[in-house]
């Protein structure tokens, strides 16, 4: 099955036009000079921004269909400026990973769930689970957000661009603990980003869009070897 | 609940109850429960009515403001930030100056709901076209709509000074008048269930903390809730500003302190406590306003702001250090 396929796809505001399918499973890296509409298109797989020809479909069901319970079953969503209440606690960010099950009315768990504690020390946040977000380092933060994200345990992760303000080493841990959640939980992951080293080390599957549309859909070690990964990023 | 925060309920209610005693004419312990005397008739039939009223305005300010600073992701959001209320002072001060409809009547307050209900219908039409990623575009809008508002009632205010009587003057600056016990239970009845559902309205307003494309994959529409609190609110609003006019500085201010007090782990925790608090902040306001300068009562918004504006500042500077 494939967890994302778009038919002659084309996006608000947005000339591209995008086709491709990609494997349920897969840790995908989506590729593309800035501002090519890859924010646009992670936005529109949750729904934020309207589709405006073609079709998209997540797990072969197109997005329009997917009701806001059903895509909270699915998806897991990191954006690139991640919004966060500065006071709220890591712990209590954990919690609200439990917001889909438990509704408008059902209590979220306790502090102190095993869910929650095994995923805060598989993400080495286990002594910051009592500090405010906004006392963190930008990459101790990001760790929460995956955390978070993966504690939903989603079918498919969304992240777009993560790592983006962080220092080589937090990119180099983010991405390795973004890889073990991928290897024991199984979901497809989507990423944008502009790490290619990483790509070339984590990724299974490369998505490079450019001016015209998509560039290469396929996997990653064939990209490598192509020159794509060079000329991808080069202007005219 | 940990015993910080017992300690913040029995301290908030005990000053509720213990600000019954104050006033201009004290109380007999005596002849506290003997109909027909004067302690009586001063305690049962006007200042528990009057407490009554504090406590809900002060409550759903406090609560408001919260709920609005994190709808729209600013902290400087308060219950008054998006015009709606001065919708609600223009119609009735425009009425008693054009039309010489007495404040606090019925058909004053018609005025006001009039009005509010124009700006909130062009509130919740500006937020539809807004779409997610210009959340504060609807706060600007709001902004510059209750600068236009205010303009207007300055304008009126202005050129018919003279036959506006001291009634709107004084509720224009925040005003608590003496209301009658039927009076306080019809607002009880609009109000709970407004603040009950808005309270309802906190998990996914915990969900759009996040921003609203993970409110979206944690089950919940943003603009939907959007819309709905917006009109709520908006309601809420406008049933306690045609009472009380505009008291500032609870709302601004009273979820802040409780933020940095409690560290409320969700909005709902942050509603509750913004309630009691800004509950007990109005109410020692009010009785302060009432028994410094007797017989005059002091507008309550600014004894609000005297002694709410140090001791806000002294807890942000024991935060700072």
């Amino acid at each position: 099955m494939n967890f994302f396929q778009a038919e002659k796809l084309r996006l608000a505001h947005l000339g591209l036009e995008i086709t491709a399918a990609l494997p349920e499973g897969q840790f995908v890296a989506l590729l593309g000079p800035n501002g090519i509409g890859k924010t646009t298109l992670l936005r529109t797989l949750i729904g934020e921004e309207k589709i405006r020809e073609g079709e998209l479909r997540l797990f072969e069901r197109p997005i329009f269909e997917i009701s806001p319970q059903e895509l909270s079953t699915t998806v897991a969503y990191v954006p690139q400026d991640h919004e966060y209440p500065m006071h709220l606690r890591v712990v209590d960010l954990l919690r609200y990973a439990f917001l889909p099950s438990t509704g408008w009315f059902r209590p979220l768990p306790p502090e102190d769930d095993p869910r929650i504690l095994r995923i805060a020390e598989g993400f080495e946040l286990s002594g910051l689970c009592g500090r405010a977000l906004g006392n963190l380092s930008t990459g101790e933060r990001q760790r929460a957000f995956l955390a978070r994200a993966c504690l939903q345990t989603p079918k498919c992760l969304l992240l777009d661009e993560p790592t983006n303000h962080l220092d080589p080493g937090g990119v180099k841990r983010f991405w390795t603990l973004l890889r073990e959640a991928h290897a024991q939980a199984h979901f497809s992951v989507l990423m944008s980003t502009h790490e290619l080293s990483m790509v070339r080390e984590y990724c299974d599957w490369v998505l490079a869009i450019g001016s015209a549309g998509v560039v290469y859909c396929g996997k990653a070690a064939e990209f490598f070897q192509s020159p794509l990964s060079e000329t991808l990023y080069s202007k005219g | 609940m940990s015993y910080k925060r017992w300690l913040w309920v029995l301290g908030s209610l005990s000053l509720i109850v213990l600000c019954l005693s104050l006033g201009a004419e004290p109380i007999k312990a005596s002849e506290m429960f003997l109909k027909g005397s004067a302690s009586y008739r001063i305690l049962w039939e006007l200042r528990l009515p009057r407490l009554l009223f504090v406590v809900l305005v002060g409550g759903a300010l406090a609560q408001l403001g919260g709920t609005y600073q994190i709808l729209f992701r600013n902290p400087l959001a308060e219950p008054y930030i998006l015009g709606v209320s001065s919708a609600v002072v223009l119609g009735v001060v425009a009425g008693e100056a054009l039309f010489h409809v007495p404040v606090l009547s019925t058909a004053s307050a018609g005025l006001g709901f009039l009005c509010a209900g124009l700006a909130t219908t062009l509130l919740v039409f500006i937020s539809l076209h807004a779409g997610s990623r210009q959340v504060e575009r609807i706060v600007l809008f709001g902004m510059g709509l209750n600068f236009v508002l205010s303009s207007i009632l300055f304008l009126i205010l202005s050129f018919y000074n003279q036959h506006i009587g001291g009634g709107s003057l004084r509720w224009l600056f925040g005003h608590v008048p003496w209301i009658s016990f039927s009076g306080v239970a019809v607002l009880y009845a609009l109000c709970l269930p407004l603040l009950g559902i808005l309270y309802v309205l906190g998990r996914p307003l915990d969900a759009i903390s996040l921003g609203d494309g993970v409110a979206r994959t944690l089950g919940f529409s943003p603009n939907r809730q959007r819309i709905w609190i917006l009109i709520l609110s908006s309601v809420l609003l406008c049933a306690l500003v045609t009472y009380t006019g505009a008291i500032g500085f609870v709302g601004l201010v009273v979820p802040h302190a409780v933020r940095l007090a409690l560290r409320p782990s969700g909005s709902r925790t942050l509603f509750a406590f913004s309630f009691l608090l800004g509950a007990a902040f109005l109410v020692v306001s009010d009785s302060l306003s009432r028994i410094l300068l007797p017989p005059f009562e002091l507008p309550i918004g600014i004894v609000t702001t005297l002694i709410g504006g140090p001791a806000f500042l002294l807890l942000l500077w024991r935060r700072v250090q």
